[in-house]
């Protein structure tokens, strides 16, 4: 005889997934020695919505909030390096172990839906004492990246959100064009993020040859090493800028160091000269960002 | 002028066989309908397959029917066969609003010069059955020669895969290419010497990973072939052998004879 009813046990075990659209912050990343990037993503976004970001701090999560963009140029980051050297008291200093520092992301729509808000704290999960340490070790693997084993690349990210794409849709949704000068085959107008310009390093591996139904089909699956922010999802796509090869992500692995998040490691695929990805204008000559 | 022309004719009726077909490939063999159905393929996408010249064979009751109003003016599809196709880093994909060229060509193909190259379609075929049209699939008798002749019709399973990038665009390729053997199989099998195409089968798109993943179609039609043979009983040519053995009285004269004198002509 069981202690409950089934449809109780069925409702503690499985609590019910969200449905509504709400911001998540993927990556809230303080780096050596003051900047702090904060990475977001909207889950269940409103098909068709665009939004504009703002982007506020503070010192409490009561706030007063002190606004620091508008109009981010990447709608999925913001990078925070507008931290004073020597803070007055009362100002947000990253080097306090007795001050926090919190930031609250909104998106607002452009249409009639609701705005939505998050408030997260920075390294809420350390043990203050330690947060030298991690910030540490990400900086010295940055730096690592740069000087050492890395080389220049850009990482670009797919919109999940925006505006569909006026060309290719049909009316069940799909892509029907996957070489859409609009939005590449995305669905979503221009298809992807503006390039964040960094370093990574590449590893080598062979082109593997398959005899398939399509001929002869060329593959490269290789690793990649790159920093840990942005954070890379499954479709994203690597530019290195010294030779303009391509790469789509397959699968994203955080590398830790003293159980620090320092690094993700990639599993790419190397994509055909003809892909729609080629399509998109990077700068090779772009300086890499504000991290290094 | 006939679009479709294949190489032999049997009473005014065309063999399937292409013209400028390898020597060593048959009428009606598989592999001769698989060179077939590229050639119908490649036409359909081709940019001049519509017109007041698209005729098959010399009558003009079997002219192409067309849709669109102007039928001088190219079908607007967003795919071109090209007999050229250049290796893909040398194509310009993001060329708005023009058509993007397409691979036509059989599955297995490995000399093309260019790779992982979409849309394409592929063209294979399944397993060959043979079946009866009559007893024994005999069909008639020489009695002097004792010649038998033998006839039946081949079930040859075309596989046609149409691959692209994304699922719409799979999805549309395939359904012109299936539509195009529904509307004109009668067409083609006349044209091609077919005893009958089998209404065609459009499959599921399903996904596959490649370098990136890429959608597959496929749709299946069964091509019936009319296919003949004779065979010539053997026992006749024994028996004249053995009755000069008893004649001569030996062996050895007479296979010398046989092997060595006997003209050849």
């Amino acid at each position: 005889m069981p202690l409950y009813p089934s449809s109780v046990i069925h409702s503690v075990s499985n609590p019910p997934l969200r449905t509504d659209a709400y911001i998540e912050i993927t990556r809230m990343f303080p780096i050596f020695p003051r900047r702090v990037f904060v990475q977001w993503v909207l889950r269940n976004p409103v098909i068709g919505e665009a939004y504009q970001f703002t982007v506020e701090r503070s010192g409490s999560a009561a706030g007063p909030w002190e606004m620091l963009t508008t109009n981010p140029t990447n709608e999925f980051y913001y990078a925070d390096t507008n931290f004073p050297a020597n803070p007055l008291e009362g100002e947000p200093d990253l080097m306090s172990i007795s001050r926090v520092v919190y930031y609250r992301v909104t998106a607002i729509p452009h249409g009639n839906n609701d705005t939505l808000t998050l408030i997260k704290k920075v390294e809420p999960w350390l043990d203050r004492r330690r947060e030298g340490i991690h910030r540490k070790l990400v900086r010295d693997a940055m730096i690592s990246l740069q000087r050492v084993v890395g080389t220049e690349m850009a990482a670009l990210k797919k919109k999940r959100w925006g505006h569909r794409c006026s060309l290719c849709l049909s009316k069940s949704g799909m892509s029907v064009d996957p070489y859409c000068p609009e939005c590449y085959g995305t669905g979503i107008t221009d298809g992807f993020w503006a390039p964040v310009y960094g370093w990574a390093q590449l590893f080598t591996a062979p082109i593997s040859v398959q005899s398939a139904l399509q001929g002869e089909t060329e593959m490269r699956q290789t690793r990649v090493l790159m920093a840990n922010v942005p954070q890379m999802n499954e479709e994203d796509f690597l530019v290195f800028l010294r030779s303009n090869r391509r790469f789509r992500v397959l699968e994203v692995t955080p590398t830790q160091i003293h159980n620090v998040d320092v690094h993700q490691e990639l599993i790419v695929s190397e994509l055909s000269p003809d892909s729609t990805e080629y399509n998109i204008g990077v700068d090779p000559w772009r300086e890499s960002c504000w991290w290094v | 002028m006939a679009i479709f022309q294949v190489a032999q004719t049997y009473n005014g009726k065309a063999l399937p066989l292409e013209i400028g077909e390898h020597k060593n490939i048959t009428v009606g063999s598989p592999l001769a309908v698989i060179g077939l159905f590229v050639l119908a393929l490649q036409h359909r996408f081709s940019p001049s397959s519509i017109g007041t010249d698209n005729l098959v064979g010399d009558s003009p009751d079997l002219r192409v029917p067309v849709e669109w109003e102007d039928p001088t003016v190219p079908e607007p599809l967003p795919w071109i066969w090209s007999g050229d196709l250049k290796p893909a880093d040398e194509c310009n994909p993001s060329n708005a609003g023009a058509s993007r060229p397409i691979y036509i060509g059989p599955s297995f193909d490995r000399n093309k010069n260019i790779r992982n190259y979409q849309p394409a379609i592929y063209v294979d075929r399944g397993n060959v059955t043979v079946q009866k049209v009559s007893n024994n699939n005999f069909v008639g008798q020489h009695c002097a020669s004792g010649l038998e002749a033998f006839g039946a019709i081949a079930r040859i399973p075309i596989q046609i895969d149409c691959t692209a990038l994304s699922y719409g665009d799979s999805n549309i390729i395939a359904d012109t290419v299936w539509f195009y053997i529904l509307a004109s199989r009668n067409i083609l099998s006349r044209s091609f010497g077919f005893h009958q195409i089998v209404e065609p089968v459009l499959g599921a798109t399903v996904p596959e990973e490649t370098d990136k993943q890429i959608f597959h179609t496929q749709i299946y039609c069964d091509v019936e072939v009319f296919i003949r043979w004779s065979s010539r009983p053997i026992a006749p040519l024994i028996n004249d052998i053995v009755l000069r053995v008893g004649k001569a009285g030996s062996v050895d004269d007479v296979l010398v004879d046989i092997v060595l004198r006997e003209s050849r002509s």
